[in-house]
Formats: structure tokens, C-alpha cells, sequence
């Protein structure tokens, strides 16, 4: 299958829903207020009462409970309750599909580690718009959901390749001759109308090197190296079986040292240990 | 409302805002700037910034007091590196982190009775961020200041302390100029030669990348010359240490003199000894046996007992010329005398030893040159170098020689005493005028002597105003030379 037959296919996928492409363009618009992305969650009870509960999560550890969704984005920020919006959004669209062949669940942990590790990446380097760095980190795999649901034969020929010769997904998609999955999750992404921060970021995760003239080059090195932690620690699981490798020009470019990344590695495990709460999602929709 | 913000306003605030950094010299100007840009983006009551260590830094408009849960709400902002606007009863605090790459410089904290929207949110973050990395660099550059001072005084301890060294140390660098001296070498008056043969010391520690040492005689004083290859910031240099070892030179010089007198008291002991057994014995004989004596070996005896006496007596005379040498309290009896003559009545006097060791004396000057010295401590300077020639001759050699020089020129006499005897091993050649030493102490015992009659004929000529030295080569021989001023005696 061609990536053009598989965008075609993803014309079809379900766009996130009018409630959340209201909250990404709110929290997009320079002249929204606290109050006005407030009112537009308001819309979904379910996602309010679940995008309070994250806020108070201990992920975020604030001295003080949160009881307002205004009160919320005034103290956590605009992008900060969007990127919850859009946690559970994605939630929900991995978890639709309730027979499938893969473990949804894992998958989830892993777009949530990737999420956490890529916002800390930023705080280490010194990024200041780490929000984005969330979205990205959380979306960066999206196309491998969008393949399954395309054709989940391809997406676990593709596994299996990849357990069997201990390679990772990328290059199986690659040995296949199959369009990788970082360009599916770009394409996905773009019609979420999601900044083309996140996009790019997404779409260059495997291959940061040949982003090099991209505006963006910088924050598709971040989410490349907080993939590779997260696939390295086993946290989630990505269906990448090895190979994983760590570009020496992302380290370069974001200007990390080996003793920054013991430092960083250490604080992820600490911060993962706080995100519980987004893995227990539909325990809340259910309630 | 302040709020919507045009491009063009954008631009402009932009722009001050980059004046102000430019012009901030030191953090807390920066700070200034900082809250200036704050208060034209939102209608602030109060604006306070909080250093790393969340106490209050900087404030504007009225007091401020920090509760325990809005400083909870500071250090969330810290530790999360996001900004908040925190609603507090009809106003709301926004709270902004000063902070790079995980390193907090401080809080910004601003009340206000305005909500803000996405982009001045956004906007602002990007200003603490900006100040955050300029506060670093300013703060870095008051520490570089601060480092550079300590640096000037550490500098000036060092020197301080190679100052009071008393050695004089110096660093040159390839071109041989100075680098680096302490004040005992800069404050030395070296002479130019001296000076010359420590930049040939120098250039040779450049060339050859070792230590290299020296020991140079400067006036009255010896230095001795050290000097190593150093690196400073990747170029070769040369440290250079030059050390007075005079009083070092001196006790080793008087520590040999020590030792060869321990050698020449033992020496004399011997020279003594065997005249005086000889006396004694012969002296003995007589007075057992004097009636089976018969008149020609008494009288041989009696010879004998007189020689001996004699000989006993010029040693203990060299002794006590010595003595009086050493003292100074040697002088002179000037007299005018034909030089010629004293030389031709010492060969005559020394005629017997030369006989009876084979070696022929000639007087090779027969014009008299007449001179004003000590008659008497000429001769004896004569006596000694002749019989040194005989003494020292070649046992096995057939046609052995004395031969003695007189020649006048400027004012000057030069005597030349030259023979075909053993000679003297270059290494000792400077040696044989020094005190006690005799080339026979090292080679011999075959020739006997107190060691001290150079010596003292040297310091007899110099006494005189005249001076001694020698060329010799082993087994070819040797020439004394002696040079005296004629004195006002012509």
C-alpha cells in the first residue's frame, strides 16, 4: 500500500470531535481568554470533570486543589489544559476500536512516557514553549494507530518483522517498503489542526538528521531523543523490538552532554512515576 | 485595553526592550528593564521580583508581603519552569520563572487586576526566558570580574612571595626576553658578560628541551645557573633560577684545605722522620762504639749527621716560610743583585743532587740582569724550582736536563726553567701551586718533598709583584716560568 492510498484511507479516519478542534483553536487564538476555553470544554462533561482530575493529578503537583476549569487554565496555562483535552481525546480514539490485535493500553503508556519525557527534554535544554513539546511527544506515534485501523495485517506484518530481526518498527517499515509511520502521524496530525510545530516534530521523530533545515529541527531532535529513552527504559510499548538508535546529531544540535543525560534520566523516572493518572483515563469516562 | 497587542506595538516594545538589556550592565538594571516591559504589557498595582533564593529583590508600588501559599504557588512555577496567574480574591498574581535550562535565577511576580490572553501570556514567558539567559551572562561576567581581581591578587601574592626568595628567577620566552622576574633579578646588576652567558644557557635549554646548569664566577662571587623548560599556554618558555653559591664554594674549598692538611701533616711527619732517624742512629752508633770507630768512618758519620741536620733544617725553614706566608707576615728585604749571578751560585749550590741523580744544570744567559727583590727569597724560589726539575727527572732517561733562561724585556725579568723530565698530567698543572698539594700524593712516594715549596716560590713572586706559571707535557717536560718586575733597581 502506498502512503497516498493510506492518506486516503485516513480522509476517512474520524476527525477529533467539534468540541476538541474548538479547544485547540481556542487555545490557538492570541486574543482567547482563561474564560473562553473554559466555556468550550465546559461543553463535554466528561471531559471536564476528566481534564480537572488531571490538573489535580499528581503529575502536576499543585499545593492547591483546582476546582474551576477557568481556574484551571489561568494557573496551569492555556496549552497545558489543551494538551489534557487532547490527552483524552486520543484516549478515546486508541480505544474505540475495542477487538483489535495490539495492546492499546501499552501503546497508550508509551504516547504518555514520550508525552512527559519530550516536556522535561525542554526544560532541560532550556525550550521555553515545553506545552507543545508534550503534544508532539504524546502524538509522535499517532500514525501507527492510524496504520492499524487503515490495516492491522500491515501494521502487525511490520511488528512481527520487527521482533523477529530484532530491528526497530522504522526499519521494518522501511525493509517492507511500506511509508513509515512518522510521516502518517505528520499527516495525521495536520488535519487535527494542530500547529505545525507538532506536526513536523512528529513527522521527523526517526530521521531528526534529515529535518536539518527545518524551522523546527530543534524540537524534532527532543522528541527523537525522548523516544529513545522511553523505548529504552520499557516504558509502554511502541511494537519496536531493538534497533533503537540515539542520533548523534540531535545530542549535537540540543547540546547535550552524557552527565545531562544520567541527570535526565533520572528525573524522568521520577516524573513517569507521577503520570499514573493519565493511564487510568477510562476508568474516569466509564464513572 | 492593553492586551491586544499590534504587530507594530510589538515591534516597538521589542525593540526597548533590547536597548535596555543592551544597556544593562549589571543584573539588577536588567531587573528595571525587565518590570518596565511588564508594566506596558498589563496594568500592574505592584511588581516584585524575587531572587534564586525566593526572598524578595526588587519592588515596585507599595509592599509586598509573601504568604506561605502563594511562595508554594512560587516554587510550583520554579520547579515546573511554567509561568501562572494565580486569581487571588478580585486580582490575580501572574507569576513568571526567570529560569535556563534548570538553572532558577529568580521570580517575577505581578499583580494585576487583569486577566491575560494566550499571546501576552506567551510573550511575557518568552521575556523572563530572554532576561533569564541575560541575567545568567551578566551574572557570569560580574563573577569573570570577580575572578579577574582574585586572579590579580593571587598574581601579586606569587610574586611577592618569589620575591623574598634569595635567588634571582626569571622567565624568558623564545625570543629570550623576559617574562616573568622576581625582584632578585631584576633588581641585579649582572655584568654584560655574564648576563650574555645566560642567554646562551637559554637558548641552549630552547634547543635542546632540557634542564640545563651552569656555574659562572662573577667578581668575588660564584652563581650557579639553573635553567628548565617550562610550557605556559602551550608555549615553550625557559625558567631560569640563579643562586649565589659563594659561601657554599668557600666551605668547600676550606673543607679540601682541611684535608689536605690532615694528608700533609702526615706527610711532614714522614719528612721528618727520616732525617732524624738517621741523625739518631748514627748518633747512637757513636756514642756505643765510638772506640772501634776508626777516624774515616767517624768523620764519615759525623758527615752524615751534619747533612741530615741540614736537611732537617730546610724543612723546618720551608715550614716556617710557610707559616709566615699564611700569616703574612712575610717581608721583604730588597736589595739590587745580578740575577744572573744568584742562578748561577744556586746551580752551584744544588750541584751535588743534580750529580748524583745525572742531571746536567745549564745556565743559558751569561749577561747579568740586575733586578731589586729579596735577594735571599729569590734564591730560595730558584732553589726550588731547579731541584724540582732534578727531582722529578726520568730515572731511565739518558741525557737529563735543567736548563734556566734569564731574558729582560719592558721592564720585566722572565726567568725560564724548563726540563726534560716526567712532566705533569694536564689536570694537575693548575694544582701543583696550590697549598700541600704534590703530583706525588697521587702518582707516588718515590719523590720527597712537604708539598710546599711551590707554593711558597709562588707566593714569594707574587709578593713581588711578579707571577708564576708553568707549561708541561707528560714524559716531554716541563717550564716553569717566572716573571718579576726589575723594580727600581736597573
Amino acid at each position: 500500500m502506498k502512503l497516498e492510498e493510506i492518506i486516503a484511507k485516513i480522509e476517512e479516519l474520524p476527525t477529533p470531535d467539534p468540541i476538541v478542534q474548538k479547544i485547540i483553536a481556542v487555545a490557538s487564538d492570541p486574543n482567547a481568554s482563561a474564560k473562553d476555553l473554559a466555556d468550550v470544554i465546559k461543553l463535554d462533561p466528561s471531559l471536564s470533570v476528566r481534564v480537572l482530575r488531571l490538573a489535580n493529578s499528581a503529575y502536576y503537583g499543585l499545593p492547591r486543589k483546582i476546582a474551576q476549569l477557568s481556574e484551571a487554565v489561568m494557573i496551569l496555562g492555556f496549552k497545558t489544559v489543551r494538551n489534557l483535552a487532547l490527552s483524552v481525546f486520543t484516549y478515546n480514539s486508541l480505544m474505540r476500536k475495542k477487538r483489535s490485535t495490539i495492546d492499546h493500553a501499552t501503546l497508550w503508556k508509551h504516547f504518555i512516557g514520550v508525552a512527559v519525557a519530550a516536556e522535561l527534554m525542554a526544560q532541560v535544554v532550556g525550550y521555553p514553549n515545553k506545552e507543545e513539546l508534550f503534544v508532539a511527544g504524546l502524538l509522535h506515534d499517532i500514525g501507527k494507530v492510524t496504520l492499524e485501523f487503515v490495516s492491522s495485517e500491515m501494521f502487525m506484518a511490520i511488528a512481527k518483522l520487527s521482533k523477529t530481526l530484532k530491528i526497530s518498527f522504522f526499519e521494518a517499515e522501511k525493509k517492507l517498503n511500506l511509508p513509515n509511520h512518522a510521516l502518517i502521524s505528520m499527516k495525521t496530525i495536520e488535519r487535527w489542526g494542530l500547529p505545525e510545530l507538532v506536526s513536523q516534530s512528529c513527522g521527523g521523530h526517526h530521521t531528526p538528521e534529515s529535518f536539518s533545515e527545518s524551522l523546527y529541527s530543534d524540537v524534532i531532535s527532543m522528541v527523537h531523543v525522548s523516544d529513545f529513552f522511553v523505548n529504552t527504559i520499557n516504558y509502554g510499548e511502541s511494537y519496536s523490538y531493538g534497533g533503537f538508535v540515539l542520533s548523534p546529531y540531535a545530542l549535537n544540535l540540543l547540546g547535550l552532554k552524557p552527565r545531562m543525560l544520567t541527570n535526565y534520566l533520572k528525573k524522568l523516572k521520577e516524573k513517569l512515576a507521577t503520570a499514573d493518572e493519565f493511564l487510568k483515563l477510562e476508568q474516569e469516562a466509564v464513572s | 485595553m492593553l492586551n491586544q497587542i499590534s504587530s507594530s506595538r510589538l515591534h516597538s516594545l521589542l525593540s526597548s526592550f533590547i536597548r535596555e538589556i543592551m544597556n544593562a550592565t549589571e543584573p539588577d538594571l536588567l531587573l528595571d528593564a525587565l518590570m518596565r516591559i511588564f508594566q506596558r504589557f498589563v496594568d500592574c498595582e505592584r511588581i516584585v521580583v524575587l531572587g534564586n533564593d525566593l526572598n524578595v529583590k526588587k519592588i515596585k508600588g507599595g509592599t509586598v508581603e509573601i504568604d506561605e501559599e502563594l511562595k508554594k504557588m512560587v516554587q510550583w512555577v520554579v520547579d515546573k519552569h511554567s509561568p501562572m496567574s494565580l486569581p487571588t480574591g478580585d486580582a490575580m498574581i501572574h507569576i513568571f520563572p526567570l529560569v535556563k535550562a534548570g538553572k532558577t535565577l529568580g521570580v517575577l511576580l505581578a499583580w494585576s487586576k487583569e486577566e491575560i490572553v494566550v499571546e501576552t501570556s506567551e510573550l511575557l514567558r518568552t521575556f523572563a526566558f530572554l532576561s533569564a539567559v541575560v541575567l545568567e551572562n551578566l551574572e557570569l561576567y560580574s563573577s569573570l570580574q570577580r575572578q579577574h581581581k582574585a586572579l590579580k591578587a593571587t598574581k601579586n601574592y606569587m610574586q611577592r612571595i618569589l620575591d623574598s626568595f634569595p635567588q634571582h628567577i626569571a622567565v624568558f620566552d623564545q625570543d629570550s626576553r623576559i617574562v616573568f622576574a622576581n625582584k632578585g633579578y631584576s633588581l641585579s646588576t649582572f655584568g654584560e658578560d655574564f648576563i650574555s652567558q645566560v642567554l646562551q644557557l637559554v637558548q641552549k635549554t630552547f634547543l635542546t628541551g632540557s634542564r640545563q646548569m651552569l656555574e659562572v664566577e662573577e667578581g668575588a662571587n660564584f652563581y650557579s645557573i639553573v635553567a628548565e623548560l617550562i610550557e605556559y599556554e602551550g608555549q615553550p618558555q625557559v625558567l631560569l633560577v640563579i643562586t649565589d653559591v659563594t659561601n657554599t664554594k668557600e666551605v668547600e674549598r676550606l673543607k679540601a684545605i682541611d684535608r689536605l692538611k690532615t694528608e700533609f701533616v702526615a706527610n711532614i711527619s714522614h719528612e721528618l722522620k727520616t732525617p732524624l732517624a738517621a741523625i739518631k742512629a748514627y748518633a747512637e752508633t757513636i756514642l756505643t762504639s765510638i772506640e772501634m770507630l776508626d777516624q774515616q768512618t767517624l768523620n764519615e758519620f759525623v758527615q752524615i749527621i751534619y747533612r741530615e741536620s741540614e736537611h732537617l733544617e730546610s724543612i723546618l725553614e720551608g715550614l716556617l716560610d710557610f707559616s709566615k706566608l699564611e700569616q703574612r707576615m712575610l717581608t721583604l728585604e730588597k736589595t739590587t743583585f745580578d740575577l744572573t749571578g744568584l742562578v748561577r751560585e744556586t746551580m752551584r749550590s744544588i750541584e751535588e743532587l743534580a750529580r748524583s741523580k745525572q742531571v746536567r744544570l745549564e745556565l743559558l744567559t751569561r749577561e747579568p740582569v740586575l733586578i731589586r727583590a729579596d735577594q735571599r727569597r729569590i734564591k730560595q724560589v730558584i732553589t726550588n724550582l731547579l731541584s724540582n726539575g732534578i727531582k722529578y727527572s726520568k730515572e731511565d732517561s739518558q741525557e737529563k736536563y735543567v736548563k734556566v733562561k734569564i731574558e729582560r724585556k719592558d721592564g720585566k725579568v722572565l726567568i725560564e726553567i724548563s726540563d726534560n723530565g716526567l712532566g705533569i698530567p694536564k689536570e694537575y698543572q693548575e694544582k701543583v701551586f696550590e697549598r700541600f698539594f704534590r703530583v706525588g700524593t697521587v702518582m707516588d712516594h718515590r719523590v720527597d718533598g712537604t708539598g710546599l715549596g711551590l707554593t711558597i716560590a709562588k707566593q714569594i713572586v707574587e709578593l713581588h709583584g711578579g707571577r708564576i706559571w708553568l707549561e708541561s707535557e707528560p714524559n716531554v717536560g716541563t717550564t716553569v716560568f717566572v716573571e718579576l718586575p726589575v723594580g727600581d733597581g736597573q
